[in-house]
């Protein structure tokens, strides 16, 4: 793995040096004649201490890591990542089967199908949102690092659709909610307060969360714009 | 050899290198950790990817980067000042002979310090070419890294220099 003596080392060490020669010679024609010592003294001065910077940065102490742990830590992370992806796919291949169900053979009746309609066509929406997301941070980490501002500014956006996606879904899934549970407490003679407050709540909590997201996301990609 | 065993075997080669990197743009300890594990997560996802003509230390070197440079982008930067360390820098300073500059009058540590601060006030381009420069390497392999020139490398090396000496003289 060591590799200060491979030939494409000397290669890169042989044109930093002819790189270093240009530079000398660019200096020397572009300066005055009179002033000549007292910048090469100026340009010594700086070399020494660009040698002793070299030095100092190098001896810098850094914690020692305990690669095993961070392996196994790394693994979860890769697995939690893919995992999470996964169910949330499966969790809407499922909710699309049960509403097709519902649909062709009429078990669940028309409440329940028309949520479960309502619910497939917003998880459809959520999960190619979070493919998408999940795509371009996964791809960004080897592309050139010239790059990085802009994939990003890219992930940035996307993370602030999803965001955008969130908050107004907020507002079908209420009426849908909010009508199924009316009709289903109907249906079973039941108050529809408990299930009105949770929806309602969970609902309010989810439109909290987004927004402080959104905001956090908008004020990143500020930034990333104000220095591209 | 396996996916497992050559992360290992990066990991034990590079890693002081990434944590060089990582202290030249960020301050906090608790967030160059995170920085690390994003790192090396990256590394690792990486990996099925890398082929063998490529040097393994620009590769992980880019990666570093790519994560640097959107933690940089995309955060306010944390330059830390220690006050104590800066009241005890001034007294040095006081006593520092005509021939040396007030960077070589100081111990190492110190030195350290005050480059590390000093390299944390550059703007992007000019953090990653002298992080890089500073771990020895050469132009082509910045090139390689940045995606940029020998030429430019070099420009910005030149610049980068300058006003890292400037930024070490006011500190």
């Amino acid at each position: 793995m060591n590799e200060e003596n491979t030939p494409l080392n000397e290669k890169a060490k042989a044109n930093m040096q002819s790189e270093q020669q240009k530079e000398t010679l660019l200096d020397v024609t572009s300066i005055p004649v009179s002033n000549n010592s007292a910048d090469e003294k100026e340009t010594s001065v700086l070399d020494e201490q660009w040698a002793e910077m070299t030095q100092d940065w190098q001896a810098q102490s850094v914690p020692k890591t305990d690669i095993s742990a961070l392996l196994a830590q790394t693994k979860r992370r890769t697995l939690w990542a893919k995992g999470c992806l996964g169910l949330n796919v499966l969790f809407t291949i499922a909710v699309i089967i049960a509403f097709l169900i519902g649909l062709f053979q009429g078990e669940y009746g028309t409440p329940m199908n028309t949520y479960l309609g309502i619910a497939s066509i917003g998880t459809a929406i959520f999960v190619y949102y979070e493919v998408k997301i999940r795509l371009q941070t996964w791809r960004q980490c080897c592309d050139s690092p010239d790059k990085a501002i802009d994939n990003a500014i890219v992930a940035c956006e996307s993370s602030i659709k999803y965001m955008i996606l969130n908050k107004i879904s907020c507002i079908p899934f209420a009426m849908a909610g909010n009508w199924f549970i009316v009709v289903m407490a109907e249906e079973n003679e039941k108050s529809p307060l408990k299930g009105l407050l949770f929806i309602n709540f969970f609902l309010i909590f989810v439109y909290v969360v987004a927004d402080k997201l959104h905001k956090k996301r908008k004020k990143e990609l500020q930034r990333l714009m104000s220095i591209k | 050899m396996s996916f497992e065993a050559v992360f290992i075997q990066w990991i034990k080669d590079y890693e002081k290198l990434i944590r060089h990197l990582i202290i030249g743009f960020e301050a906090k300890p608790a967030l160059q950790d995170e920085l690390y594990q994003d790192i090396t997560l990256n590394i690792w996802r990486a990996l099925p990817k890398f082929r063998q003509d490529a040097s393994v230390k620009t590769f992980v070197a880019r990666i570093a980067h790519n994560i640097l440079a959107t933690h940089v982008a995309k955060s306010v930067r944390t330059i830390k000042t220690d006050r104590d360390i800066d009241s005890i820098l001034d007294t040095e300073n006081e006593k520092v002979s005509a021939e040396a500059t007030p960077y070589q009058a100081l111990n190492q540590q110190q030195r350290q310090q005050r480059l590390v601060q000093a390299i944390r006030q550059l703007n992007l381009e000019q953090q990653q070419v002298i992080t890089l420069s500073l771990e020895g390497m050469s132009y082509q392999e910045i090139a390689e890294i940045l995606s940029i020139t020998t030429n430019l490398v070099g420009v910005r090396l030149q610049r980068a220099k300058a006003a890292l000496t400037k930024l070490l003289e006011a500190l």
